[in-house]
């Protein structure tokens, strides 16, 4: 079984490489070993999201029992969507779970994440904090998710207020990822955040 | 006018269709063919008529070019890709091995499907359009030139026949028993019920009749006579008694 899945691999990994996908430059992947296990996925911030202008890696790790299983696949790039764990990168799509079937592809999976990057789904929500600010205050949540593009994933606005948050609680020796973190989380209240962090 | 050629060629009883490569077959009939527009209609033909896989020597049958979709791209991998792959099981993106189709239109092999349908019990979709699916819901396909036409869905799963074993005979009234060949059973009661229980024998079902002209059935045929007065007795007795 393990040689299907190697097999079924190696042709979409090549069936990727051939896609127009790859032309628009839209999604990417290469291999991270020669046992065809592991490999790296990349896809674009969807145009007309707070995402757009990013490049997000993925890790996706075939198990021995695909397609009939379905690839574990999370974010290495950090990325603050209501799906997506912040701290992790895991995430909360139904056909990497429940849904998946054997015809679905390393293309499919990647073009469906980018979909998911477009729409998401806080009623169904991989992290709850991320969630509840897209519901309860979206602006302040495009204004997160669209910082967090900029620091990871090389997008293109940058935030001078958020960095300077960010700045202040690293002068007072906080890690660079944690007061993001925590500041996305307070709604980029200094003194909320400050008061989680040390108390 | 083509089509008597085509059919005395795969008449002929020196070519190898009987033989296990599809390759060496198509061979055989375009070496028969010295004309290049009839080869390219005959391998159209067989195209046609349901071979199983198409790894036909495409670079050795100058006909078959023609034949080709040209749908992605100029180069002939593309064209070659773009036609195999309509013969791609949906679930090892290989050529479809011991083919089976889905009420839904979709293509596996039944390997694949069988692996697949074991892998989620409770949830029997298809892979592609998540239809439902099941093991008599699919149907095998089977090539002009496969020489094996079992049912693939009997040959891969390994999936145990089940074994249903007769219950013991209920001892009971055993009925009138002479000898071998011979049965008979003969109720009496009172008079409309012993009709019933005479005609509707349940249970061990009669053995045939002897055949006619041996002795056994003259001596059925005589003590069915003497059965058939015993019971007319019978009845006249409950009758006028």
């Amino acid at each position: 079984m393990a040689n299907m899945a190697v097999s079924r691999i190696k042709r979409e990994f090549k069936e990727v490489m051939r896609s127009e996908e790859i032309v628009q430059c839209s999604i990417k992947i290469e291999l991270v070993n020669d046992s065809w296990t592991e490999l790296r996925g990349e896809i674009a911030g969807p145009p007309d999201t707070p995402y757009e202008g990013g490049k997000f890696i993925l890790e996706i790790k075939v198990p021995e029992t695909y397609p009939f299983n379905p690839p574990k696949v999370r974010f290495i790039t950090r990325i603050w969507h209501p799906n997506i764990s912040s701290v992790t990168g895991a995430i909360c799509l139904d056909i990497l779970k429940d849904n998946w079937a054997a015809a679905m592809t390393l293309r499919t999976v990647l073009l469906s994440l980018q979909a998911l990057l477009a729409a998401a789904e806080p009623d169904d929500p991989q992290d709850a904090v991320v969630a509840y600010q897209f519901k309860d205050k979206y602006d302040l949540f495009l204004l997160t998710a669209k910082h967090w593009t900029n620091a990871y994933a090389g997008g293109p606005h940058t935030f001078p207020d958020c960095d300077s948050k960010i700045q202040r609680l690293r002068d007072m020796g906080v890690d660079e990822h944690d007061a993001r973190g925590v500041l996305s989380k307070e709604n980029w209240n200094l003194e909320k955040a400050t008061e989680c962090l040390f108390s | 006018m083509e089509m008597p050629q085509l059919a005395a060629i795969l008449e002929q009883p020196n070519s190898t269709y009987s033989g296990s490569s599809n390759v060496n077959s198509t061979d055989t009939v375009t070496e028969h063919l010295n004309n290049e527009k009839h080869n390219e209609h005959i391998t159209t033909q067989l195209r046609q008529f349901g071979r199983p896989t198409l790894s036909v020597p495409t670079d050795s049958e100058p006909g078959l070019s023609a034949d080709k979709k040209d749908t992605t791209g100029n180069s002939s991998n593309d064209k070659e890709h773009s036609d195999e792959s309509l013969y791609e099981c949906n679930i090892c993106l290989d050529t479809a091995k011991d083919a089976v189709v889905s009420m839904c239109g979709h293509l596996f092999c039944w390997p694949c499907l069988h692996q697949w349908l074991l892998t989620r019990p409770s949830r029997k979709l298809c892979p592609v359009c998540k239809a439902a699916v099941d093991r008599d819901k699919v149907i095998p396909l089977y090539g002009r030139n496969s020489t094996r036409q079992e049912d693939p869905r009997n040959k891969v799963p390994p999936r145990p026949a089940g074994h249903r074993t007769e219950p013991e005979p209920v001892p009971g009234f055993p009925g009138f028993g002479f000898g071998d060949g011979f049965h008979m059973s003969f109720g009496i009661g009172a008079f409309p019920f012993g009709f019933i229980t005479s005609s509707l024998n349940f249970g061990e079902p009669r053995p045939p009749a002897a055949n006619r002209g041996t002795t056994q059935y003259e001596d059925e045929q005589t003590l069915s006579k003497l059965f058939l007065y015993l019971a007319f007795l019978c009845i006249g007795w409950l009758l006028f008694a």
